[in-house]
């Protein structure tokens, strides 16, 4: 029969007479389960009228039958911290089931004691549990394992008192590995809870630890492994030795097993100096493995592709990669080509330029706009991360242009770079634009290169007619270019700008733009006379040249990375983000100090030319260990794609396309000569 | 640690239904608020969410989601407050989904030879779940205690948990213990036949069918019946916390015999413009049924030695390798070189003294020191140590019982672009325009050994509805065709033709050429052609008309008035018009813009793409030394494509239509058309 009819809310005084019904049979088991299955269903459904029952079930726990014991428990537990007086009538039941023979009832009786939240069942619990961790069936210990856990939960204060922390300790040297490792998950979650508490281990331990590994079952390994992030070791040859004993992890079928190896494998290369040059197959293997996971459901790829994305910003030479791996696939689900995407923006060098920009291009043309908007932004990206490449991006992106597809158009065009010579062919196309975003740039860039002024008159003059309807970005770029144009040729620009400076005093309702418009009005209306030139004042100040763009922005602030490399896998890792700004109350994990530990490698700049000194950023160059001040921009997402935030330094950027290798590690003295030609730059400017 | 786990029924989470549906809550901490809160909580997040930022892990307000999409609108969530391992999560997720759907529907998916039953029980869904909650709890305790997650082993629960799974019946048969052993000895019939195939027939028929049936389990059973009040199998609490934890002891059958099956998946994709290989890759896994007595030991030896290892990987005979792999990426695989060695259809693998044999195997790896297969990724089940790979290359595991898939692997083959392809098509489309035709000519070759067979081929030529307007009209017959071999057919609603071919032999080249008949071919230009080739349709969608002739048109129009008398007409076929739903169906397969993949669907029996062999194979039982017979196979086919994924991935309003177009199986094994495959003919 379907149980989906019992599917359905009932009042407790219905379930009550059929349940006496079900008593009165000489064999009532099958009714009686029936009437339980429907409060459980009851239970998920959040009946909370179906309380009054309580004694009723308690009741029943007297049958002898395991199922009708499980089903009333789950009713117990779930109802019991309503109505804890009638509760308390269970406590005798389950007292006599702890001595019972049968491990099954024992453990049942156990877990239940330890999971409601009221004194009686919860001093019952404290008694026996010590007595249970030492019971003859693995499964009895088993449970009282977690139970210790969940009584630490409720009752640190008495569960520290009682010493069971002690107990469990003593059960880490079990001889079974079943035990070891969810005495281990137990001691992990009790740690992770309590500030005071920490759990280490020895050498001696994890050494034996790592040979219950190979027989450990998939998520036995997982607590194995992660209990190995607990022991710091003292000497480089010790973290070597554990990286080796985690290596054939990294073909386990289990991803998780792979990941959470892969995360002891980044922990362990902290105490070891150049843990590539000792193991020169490290970064083969940890990428193979990686790569291994692509082929898994999307869900696991998208996490995966995250701790890509982490471990390129952090540990790019431990890993090796190749960027065909992350072409993406047309099934794939559009969060994972999205992150895909990122991560061929952060492997694209010199020498895959080619290969990334053909993928690109036909990402560009695909079918999904979305995906084809996100493909422009990245050529944009690309452009400005690899100055060598920039000029094949342009290239490509006027050859989209030119094809007339209204949405790469508006994308292309948010991508004002150096390259005057795109402008000609973007102009060709202006009437397809209608996108806000589009549109500023659009206007920006026939502000900023109207060489050309009868048509960059006539594009303006059109574009302005709804000046009132646009939106505020648009008005805003609008007034500046209309200015510009007036400044570079005051006779033809004139009266379009007087035009827009008159509708946006008098008729926008925006106080900013209203703002705007008045300071080039006075600046405007200031400017000539002081020295017979015409207007040199406002030029200086309107007419400024192109400030290149940098993606300098692309790290992470060391401190957090490092934190972040401890949580490979979690959900931080994920985010992307600090753990403490996601999970307030979770415990800092820090690298502990330890002889061998060796200092982070400078990180050299994702993107390889790091080649524009940040002006701001005091001494980042001599000492990367230095947090940057400014937190929100440190622990800014690094996805860079989906955003146009490039940094506009005032410095100017030089060229310096022999950097265009990939020197990883990339030595002091070439970043004093770098701030020496910098200087001598600014020299020659001058 | 997971603060709770929900099983949510939402269809149509996109638009219409708002809430989704609470089928299954288990709590294990009380650090997040109240169940109907989080879900709610979730929904209104959910939809709030543009389809791209629908990442499988949603944060907000503190509490982070995790969630799976099942089949049938079912998900899976899983909510907690700390920052938990992600992975280890949706990996439990996505395991647990499957114990679910082996508990809920495996089991009856086979059973009795009811075809009905079949349909009912193959999707795991709603109802399945509403009727099992008893059972899902327990295994829930089982699977996640206290929010840690212990065991997703679906060959070890089963043996611990044996609720019955509640499932309607449509049978009066009351479904006792002894009936469930007959299930299990039918699975093995049907596995028997299917297998039966490729192995010599001899061997198969004489087969004792309840040969392979664990009689272990029946005297387990049989105990239980005894003991009526518990429904968990003590024998196996052993198992769980024993070293092999996925091998309960004492198994028994009566004739040992173990299945090795290769198979290789070909994911593949020609550019016919260009002439080049854009994708070759192969996902190969080693599936291995094992009905052995006992504790055996298993030992596999492989013809790649270097298989252990990521590339070069042990840098102590680095130098060895790095002299090889130039040399062998230039190199054409074997099976093509030596075409005319004779090699036995089916590998019997006997076995002897296992000193002897690894003596053979060790010459073995030297004789074949030559090749060097790219493999990469290998990923072993847990039953494999690991350890012992590293040192003498042997593959060493005690297998669980039946069915598992022992490793699997990924051939990139990304260097080797000069390999010819398995299967080539090269396909011409003459337009021809005065007299309204389209000609399609295509010419398949096959490059593997002679003696193989490939099997089933279809290859599934797409017409582009765009630029092709079919004339369906029935009173003229529209497709002619001549094929050397096989038949072809025009199939309007995914608007492609079908060359299907049941049997080829490798090294042929067979032709077909098919004709249709065209509505305004005059408007086709190859300019049009490269349009659409190159997907960039978007800026014809205004002149959609153009090459889409009067169908299109007309149902719009008629739509306006006296509906019903349209309708009735047209299904009795008065004043000419025809009954079909044609238009229609054409009108929808232009919702669609894939139309520039020529798919290829075939599975080849006794070839491994990759050019992987077992080499070497031993079974060892210490106490019961029993023969043993081992069967070994390989087949390479063409990758079948994931639907599920490439249907979410569609955005716009007429994802409904598309998904039903999307229906048809898609093929991986795939040539990309060029504008060179266009004549025109004036």
């Amino acid at each position: 029969m379907s149980d989906g009819k019992l599917f359905v809310k009932s009042k407790s005084s219905e379930i009550k007479v059929e349940l006496d019904q079900a008593l009165k049979k000489s064999k009532p088991h099958a009714k009686v389960k029936i009437v339980l299955k429907k409060l459980v269903a009851n239970v998920i459904l959040n009946n909370t009228e179906i309380v009054n029952l309580l004694p009723d079930i308690i009741k029943l726990l007297k049958f002898d039958d395991l199922e009708i014991r499980k089903l009333s428990s789950h009713f117990i537990i779930s109802y019991a911290p309503q109505n804890p007086t009638l509760a308390k009538e269970a406590v005798p039941y389950y007292k006599r089931f702890l001595e019972d023979a049968s491990p099954n009832l024992r453990s049942l009786s156990i877990r239940t004691l330890s999971t409601v939240p009221i004194k009686e069942y919860q001093d019952v619990a404290f008694g026996a549990v010590t007595h249970l961790l030492d019971d003859n069936d693995i499964n009895v210990k088993k449970t009282a394992i977690y139970s210790v856990s969940r009584l630490f939960q409720h009752n640190p204060h008495k569960a520290t008192k009682l010493n069971l922390i002690g107990s469990l300790n003593e059960l880490l040297y079990d001889h079974h590995q079943v035990i070891v490792s969810n005495t281990l998950a137990a001691l992990n979650s009790i740690t992770e809870n309590n500030k005071e508490l920490s759990l280490t281990i020895d050498k001696a331990h994890s050494m034996a630890l790592i040979s219950h590994l190979t027989v450990a079952n998939e998520w036995c390994q997982v607590y194995i492994l992660n209990s190995l992030m607990s022991y710091v070791p003292q000497t480089s040859d010790e973290a070597l030795e554990l990286i080796e004993a985690c290596l054939p992890s990294l073909q386990h079928e289990n991803s998780s097993v792979v990941l959470n190896a892969i995360k002891v494998i980044i922990y362990f290369c902290n105490y070891v100096k150049n843990p590539q040059l000792v193991i020169p197959t490290l970064p083969n293997r940890l990428g193979g493995s990686l790569v291994s996971l692509l082929a898994k459901p999307s869900e696991i790829q998208f996490l995966v592709l995250r701790n890509i994305i982490l471990l390129l910003l952090g540990r790019k030479n431990l890993l090796n990669l190749e960027v065909e791996m992350f072409f993406c696939k047309y099934d794939d689900p559009i969060y994972v080509k999205d992150t895909k995407l990122e991560i061929i923006y952060l492997l694209a060098n010199a020498h895959n330029i080619h290969a990334v920009i053909r993928e690109l291009e036909e990402y560009a043309t695909e079918v999904d706009v979305s995906m084809a908007r996100k493909a422009i932004r990245a050529f944009g990206n690309l452009a400005v991360k690899l100055s060598g490449a920039a000029e094949q991006c342009v290239e490509v992106l006027c050859d989209l242009v030119g094809n007339g597809i209204p949405y790469i158009v508006q994308e292309s065009t948010t991508y004002p770079g150096r390259f005057e010579f795109a402008v000609e062919s973007l102009l060709e196309q202006y009437t397809l634009i209608d996108e806000p975003d589009a549109k500023t740039s659009f206007i920006w860039i026939v502000g900023q290169y109207c060489n050309d002024h009868e048509r960059s008159l006539k594009i303006l003059d059109d574009l302005s007619t709804n000046f009132k309807e646009e939106p505020v970005e648009v008005q805003y770029s609008l007034l500046t270019a209309v200015t510009k144009l007036y400044l570079k040729y005051p006779t033809g620009g004139e009266a379009l700008m007087l035009k827009v400076l008159k509708w946006a005093t008098e008729e926008v309702d925006n106080p900013d733009i209203r703002d705007r418009a008045y300071i080039y009005w006075r600046l405007l209306s200031s400017g000539s006379g002081s020295n017979g030139d015409f207007q040199e004042e406002s030029k200086q100040i309107i007419l400024n040249p192109n400030p290149s763009i940098s993606s300098e922005n692309d790290n992470i602030d060391p401190k957090i990375l490092e934190e972040l490399e401890l949580n490979i896998g979690s959900l931080a890792s994920i985010y992307l983000k600090p753990v403490q700004h996601v999970f307030r109350l979770s415990k800092r994990k820090v690298l502990v100090p330890s002889p061998a530990l060796q200092p982070r490698p400078i990180q050299a700049s994702v993107s390889e030319e790091d080649d524009v000194i940040d002006n701001n950023s005091h001494t980042p160059v001599i000492a990367p260990r230095v947090s940057n001040s400014n937190h929100t921009a440190a622990t800014r997402n690094p996805s860079t794609l989906s955003s146009r935030n490039s940094i506009i330094s005032g410095q100017k950027s030089f060229d310096s396309a022999s950097s265009g290798t990939d020197d990883k590690r990339e030595g002091f003295t070439k970043r004093l000569s770098r701030r020496a030609s910098l200087i001598t730059n600014k020299l020659s400017k001058t | 640690m997971v603060s709770a786990l929900y099983i949510l029924h939402w269809p149509d989470s996109d638009s219409e239904v708002l809430h989704s549906e609470l089928l299954l809550q288990r709590r294990y901490q009380n650090d997040i608020p109240n169940d109907s809160k989080v879900l709610s909580n979730f929904d209104t997040l959910y939809k709030k969410l543009q389809p791209h930022e629908r990442t499988p892990f949603l944060f907000y307000h503190g509490i982070n989601y995790v969630y799976i999409r099942g089949d049938h609108d079912i998900i899976l969530l899983v909510v907690a407050s700390k920052n938990i391992n992600a992975m280890s999560i949706v990996v439990f997720l996505k395991r647990f989904y499957e114990v679910l759907f082996n508990y809920l529907c495996q089991s009856t998916t086979v059973s009795k030879d009811k075809e009905e039953e079949k349909i009912l029980h193959s999707k795991l869904d709603k109802d399945k779940i509403l009727d099992n909650v008893n059972l899902i709890f327990e295994l829930l305790d089982e699977c996640l205690d206290f929010g840690i997650i212990q065991i997703t082993d679906y060959n070890i629960l089963k043996e611990f948990i044996k609720v019955e799974a509640n499932l309607p019946k449509l049978s009066s048969s009351n479904v006792d213990d002894s009936d469930e052993e007959e299930e299990s000895s039918h699975i093995n019939k049907s596995k028997s036949k299917s297998t039966k195939i490729v192995k010599s027939p001899s061997t198969a028929n004489n087969k004792d069918i309840k040969s392979t049936h664990n009689q272990a389990i029946r005297t387990d059973v049989i105990e239980e019946q005894h003991d009526a009040t518990s429904h968990i199998n003590s024998a196996i609490l052993r198992t769980y916390s024993s070293a092999i934890n996925w091998r309960p002891k004492g198994i028994f059958y009566p004739k040992n015999e173990v299945y090795i099956d290769i198979i290789e998946h070909c994911e593949f994709m020609y550019d016919l413009e260009t002439d080049i290989i854009r994708r070759n890759d192969i996902y190969g896994t080693c599936e291995v049924k094992s009905y052995l007595s006992g504790m055996p030991v298993c030992k596999l030896g492989f013809n790649e030695r270097n298989m252990s290892r990521i590339q070069n990987d042990e840098y102590d005979d680095e130098h060895e390798e790095q002299e090889e792999i130039p040399e062998n990426q230039l190199k054409p695989e074997r099976n093509e070189v030596d075409d005319d060695e004779d090699e036995e259809e089916e590998e019997e693998v006997t076995i002897t003294e296992p000193e002897e044999e690894q003596e053979k195997s060790k010459s073995n790896v030297v004789q074949e020191k030559r090749f060097h297969i790219p493999i990469r990724d290998i990923q072993f089940h847990q039953c494999i140590e690991l350890a012992t790979i590293y040192r003498d290359s042997l593959v060493t595991f005690i297998p669980p019982d039946d069915k598992f898939t022992l490793m699997t692997y990924h051939v990139e083959q990304q260097r080797q672009k000069r390999k010819l392809p398995l299967i080539m098509i090269k396909p011409t489309f003459r337009i021809i325009q005065h007299s309204n035709k389209l000609q399609i000519l295509c010419v398949l070759n096959t490059n593997f050994k002679r003696r193989l067979v490939c099997k089933d081929i279809i290859v599934k030529i797409p017409i582009d509805p765009h630029i092709f307007d079919i004339n369906t009209d029935f009173k003229t017959e529209s497709l002619k065709f001549k094929a050397e071999m096989g038949e072809v057919s025009y199939k309007i609603d995914s608007s492609e033709l079908c060359w299907m071919i049941d049997n080829i032999h490798g090294k042929k080249s067979v032709r077909m050429m098919a004709e249709l008949g065209l509505i305004g071919s005059e408007s086709i230009t190859m300019q049009l052609i490269e349009q659409f080739i190159q997907n960039r349709h978007t800026t014809i969608n205004g002149e959609k008309s153009n090459g889409g002739g009067g169908g299109d048109k007309a149902v719009p129009e008629n739509n306006d008035h006296d509906d019903t008398i349209e309708e009735l007409d047209k299904f009795y076929g008065v004043h000419g018009q025809s009954s079909t739903v044609s238009d229609d169906i054409k009108r929808l397969s232009k919702l669609r813009y894939d139309y520039n993949e020529i798919q290829v669907n075939f599975n080849i029996p006794m070839l491994s793409y990759s050019g992987l062999k077992l080499t070497y194979l031993s079974i060892e039982e210490d106490q019961l030394k029993y023969t043993c017979f081992p069967w070994v196979r390989y087949l390479t086919k063409s990758r079948k494509r994931n639907l599920n994924n490439a249907v979410n991935t569609i955005e716009n309003g007429k994802s409904g239509d598309i998904n039903k177009l999307n229906n048809s199986v898609n093929e991986d094994y795939r040539f990309k058309l060029g504008k060179s495959c266009f004549q025109l003919l004036k």
